[in-house]
């Protein structure tokens, strides 16, 4: 696409049109990827766990694909886990019980289960372990999710009927690049802010 | 009936203390408010689909309580108690009164996240009669009568928590979006 190597006058304006070109590309891409992270969309290597159950916008995922797993104990702790079954069923999935499902399976989830938590491991956000490098910040099990070079902080909270899983831009109350809910079904003395 | 707490009380809640999905449910001037929003959307082409309506105060009695005598927020003998439900949290030892709210939290799926204060509630507009959860959906833009009957032109955004041209809609009809649980709606918005 750069034609590295042309030298004449016409080829020079040929190269240049070509980087003018692919700059506008990377430029339009940057801003797409940007945009659907700040709504929550771009998250196919993201997802969040109910105990060992898995929600996570991709129906691709196979046996022994790997991810990190970061809980919200203080200090946070990372779990390496992997796929071990598709398709569970409410007894193994608690977002797929009967008042839950609906609601959550409209948002595009697919179900996972995973192996490799403690047994006292609640709920915590997944990181595909190929595309992520976490970080420990104080405590805090950081990403970079927006590849500025700085920690972006992984936290939850709870609205009136679900969990809020977010990834927060450079700060644990920073504005969000990725976000995702689980509908929970009942009611919540709500601690969102 | 064991009056004790414990995974039997998860049992008798499914059939004595169940949460509604049917409209009809609802304090009847949010029903009247409610059918006439979802008349419209549907007469405009929208899938109206609903998930909750009035939630059991017995029901959630039980969540509030196991989730805070599990978690150790509070004394098994700190419990209110409810008219209707006849049970015995405090078992007369500590450690058999945390395994019988532990086995409730578990059997109802009660979420436990470490370090969370954040205890299932005694009261809510699903409580009250006057909250809906329902998904809505349709493709492109719909045409829809608001209670004025002025036509809005509303077009689908995969997050109903930022379309603000529905809530508006809604609005008119004396339904209010929650704007951070998805499928939630009520009379005040909370």
């Amino acid at each position: 696409m750069l034609h590295i190597g042309l030298t004449t006058g016409d080829n020079m304006k040929k190269l240049l049109i070509s980087f003018m070109f692919v700059s506008v590309l990377v430029g339009c891409s940057l801003s797409e990827q940007h945009a659907s992270t700040q709504q929550g969309s771009n998250s196919q290597s993201i997802g969040w766990l109910d105990k060992e159950c898995l929600a996570i916008r991709n129906p691709n995922f196979v046996i022994g694909d790997q991810f990190t797993v970061v809980d919200f104990s203080m200090p946070q702790q990372q779990f390496n886990v992997e796929i071990v079954s598709e398709s569970p069923d409410e007894e193994q999935c608690a977002p797929l019980i009967d008042e839950r499902k609906v609601i959550n399976l409209d948002q595009g989830f697919t179900f996972y289960m995973v192996d490799g938590l403690p047994t006292d491991f609640d709920s915590g956000i997944a990181l595909l372990k190929s595309d992520y490098v976490i970080s420990n910040v104080n405590g805090y099990q950081t990403v970079d999710l927006n590849g500025d070079k700085k920690p972006d902080f992984l936290s939850q909270c709870f609205s009136s009927e679900g969990i809020h899983f977010t990834v927060n831009d450079g700060a644990v109350n920073g504005p969000a690049l990725w976000a995702s809910y689980y509908y929970l079904a009942y009611d919540l003395e709500a601690n969102c802010p | 009936m064991d009056k004790l707490s414990g995974k039997h009380w998860v049992t008798w809640a499914d059939t004595h203390a169940k949460n509604s999905k049917e409209l009809t449910s609802l304090n009847e001037s949010f029903k009247t408010d409610v059918d006439a929003f979802i008349g419209a959307l549907e007469k405009a082409g929208a899938t109206v689909s609903v998930n909750a309506t009035k939630r059991s105060d017995r029901r959630a009695y039980l969540f509030h309580w196991s989730w805070k005598i599990a978690l150790e927020k509070c004394k098994p003998s700190d419990a209110d108690l409810k008219v209707g439900v006849d049970i015995q949290w405090d078992h007369g030892n500590l450690a058999k009164s945390l395994a019988g709210a532990k086995e409730m939290v578990n059997s109802f799926r009660l979420a436990v996240p470490p370090r969370s204060n954040v205890a299932p509630s005694l009261t809510s507009n699903h409580i009250a009669g006057n909250a809906v959860d329902m998904t809505i959906t349709w493709s492109g833009i719909i045409k829809v009568q608001n209670k004025r009957g002025k036509e809005i032109s509303i077009p689908f955004d995969n997050n109903v928590n930022t379309n603000s041209v529905l809530h508006s809609v809604g609005e008119s009809f004396g339904v209010l979006k929650h704007k951070s649980d998805a499928p939630h709606w009520s009379h005040n918005g909370r």
